[in-house]
């Protein structure tokens, strides 16, 4: 595993310093709720979302959606905000409308979702399937999936933000692929998000998207902060160091998360979950105190070390 | 490969026990169906009217399964869909283009072989599952499911007693690679067992066949 880059953070924590003036030392202040701030708006959202790759692709059985709308219950009732999905997911964003429409409390909700094709037309008809499957009138993000054709999907997308429909637009890449043409595209496109993997093991992320997107003012989502269950699978039964109690960590999920949200660069990790305690156990990196850049090294450590 | 999954062992399991469940109790039929085809496969006459169930089987399960149900959770189950399809086709015009024609019997490894296939597809297979406290409902079966019905496919090729066209094994095989790879992924170990038979059987019978052409060339 790479070491971390002492250096590097310092850097970077002094170049976003503007950002966390705006919002997040407030936020940190607050002993409810760890929000970040949208750097192109201001607005805060919770540190938390959830993703829904997988979790909620459930098909018409209703037994499994009437869980998941559990799941999603809990993700509101314990101060969540955005919710991430994709047209690639199967049948989760029509799950999610089936949920949402359950529901009587969404408040705080950030919906985003992605465009995933490399038809311009197609595209269009994605957005348009996904305003009628979620239930929504307007979406607070819409995202090109894994940079398909984002040229022409991008104009398709400042049109809608344009008419009002969509608040923010972003680009999406995983698995840590792409970074260089994300890069490309951070540095030459007036774009609100963008949304990458990074987590203790996969720390690409930092030599360039991560400071990149400080000093540009791009809000960053972090996809698959448990790669995809391997690292709590890979800790699980393995002791959590004792100083973690110190930031009430008590599982390795939370320690995992933490890790991923108190970068300063990330506006908020999304990790995805099927199971309501799971869901309790990522909301509540909420309410307990993010390591500094010293203790951020202690983790990387002491994960090595196992 | 991960990426190429994009449901849960659990939902995958919940869509096969709702598809069973809205079937049932057909599964029965079905079964005594293929245990009748080893019958049937056998006779210079009768063979032909197993070939069709068999075709029957992959057009049916192409579309009900793969395009109405398995889509709901997995977009390139379209492409499952027409594949089988396409397979259900293929079998039935081989059956009208070679009907009445009887080289040989198979030799008796291959008449076993094929035995031992079909009864794995429609017997052994769904068994082990539902042994291992998986609930009843998750049982595979030819004709119901893909897997079994790529064995009870290859099985019943090796009784018939006319050559069959090599091309006829493409889709079979391709898709017991896929369903292997795609129990591995999901941890289904169990679930490993046919799909591995079946591409050793094929890759054994394609080495016969070979070297039965090559001999004959020489």
């Amino acid at each position: 595993m790479k070491q971390q880059s002492r250096r590097t953070f310092i850097k970077l924590a002094a170049a976003s310093s503007a950002l966390f003036a705006t919002g997040t030392t407030k936020a940190l202040a607050t002993p409810t709720l760890l929000r970040r701030p949208i750097p192109k708006s201001g607005e805060l959202i919770p540190a938390i979302g959830m993703g829904t790759w997988v979790t909620f692709n459930v098909g018409d059985n209703i037994s499994l959606r009437d869980q998941r709308t559990d799941v999603l219950k809990t993700f509101f009732d314990l101060g969540g905000g955005m919710i991430d999905s994709s047209p690639m997911y199967g049948s989760a964003e029509d799950v999610m409308g089936y949920s949402l429409a359950k529901l009587s409390n969404t408040q705080g909700m950030l919906s985003a979702t992605k465009i995933w094709t490399s038809s311009k037309d197609e595209g269009r008809s994605q957005i348009n399937d996904s305003f009628r499957l979620w239930g929504l009138k307007k979406f607070d993000l819409f995202q090109v999936h894994k940079l398909l054709n984002w040229e022409e999907h991008l104009d398709t997308l400042r049109e809608r933000r344009a008419a009002g429909q969509i608040r923010y637009i972003g680009i999406t890449t995983s698995h840590g692929s792409r970074h260089s043409e994300m890069a490309r595209t951070m540095e030459t496109q007036d774009i609100d998000f963008v949304q990458f993997t990074y987590n203790v093991e996969d720390r690409d992320a930092e030599d360039r998207l991560l400071p990149l997107a400080a000093d540009k003012g791009i809000a960053v989502i972090i996809n698959r902060p448990f790669q995809r269950g391997t690292l709590t699978n890979r800790f699980e039964g393995k002791p959590l160091p004792t100083w973690a109690s110190e930031y009430g960590i008590t599982s390795w999920a939370q320690y995992l998360l933490k890790f991923v949200v108190s970068h300063p660069a990330v506006t908020c990790a999304i990790p995805a979950t099927s199971k309501v305690e799971h869901m309790k156990e990522n909301m509540n990196v909420l309410q307990t105190r993010l390591p500094d850049i010293k203790d951020r090294q202690r983790m990387l450590d002491y994960v090595q070390s196992l | 490969m991960d990426r190429l999954i994009p449901y849960s062992t659990d939902v995958y399991n919940a869509i096969i026990s709702d598809h069973n469940l809205s079937l049932w109790p057909l599964q029965v039929f079905v079964v005594v169906l293929c245990l009748s085809v080893i019958g049937l496969a056998r006779r210079g006459g009768a063979n032909n009217v197993a070939f069709m169930i068999l075709a029957v089987f992959w057009i049916w399960y192409g579309v009900h399964f793969h395009i109405t149900t398995y889509a709901t959770i997995n977009r390139a189950a379209h492409y499952f869909g027409y594949a089988f399809i396409i397979q259900g086709v293929a079998i039935a015009l081989w059956t009208f283009w070679t009907r009445g024609q009887f080289v040989k019997p198979q030799h008796r490894v291959w008449v076993w072989a094929g035995i031992g296939l079909i009864i794995s597809a429609a017997v052994l297979h769904p068994l082990l599952l539902t042994a291992m406290n998986a609930p009843i409902t998750y049982a595979e079966i030819p004709g119901v499911m893909p897997m079994p019905t790529a064995a009870l496919t290859l099985g019943v090729l090796f009784l018939m007693p006319q050559r069959f066209a090599l091309w006829l094994l493409v889709i079979p095989v391709t898709w017991s690679l896929w369903d292997g790879m795609s129990a591995w992924t999901l941890g289904q170990n169990l679930s490993l067992i046919l799909p591995c038979i079946v591409v050793i059987a094929a890759f054994c019978w394609i080495m016969k066949t070979l070297s039965n052409h090559g001999s004959s060339v020489r």
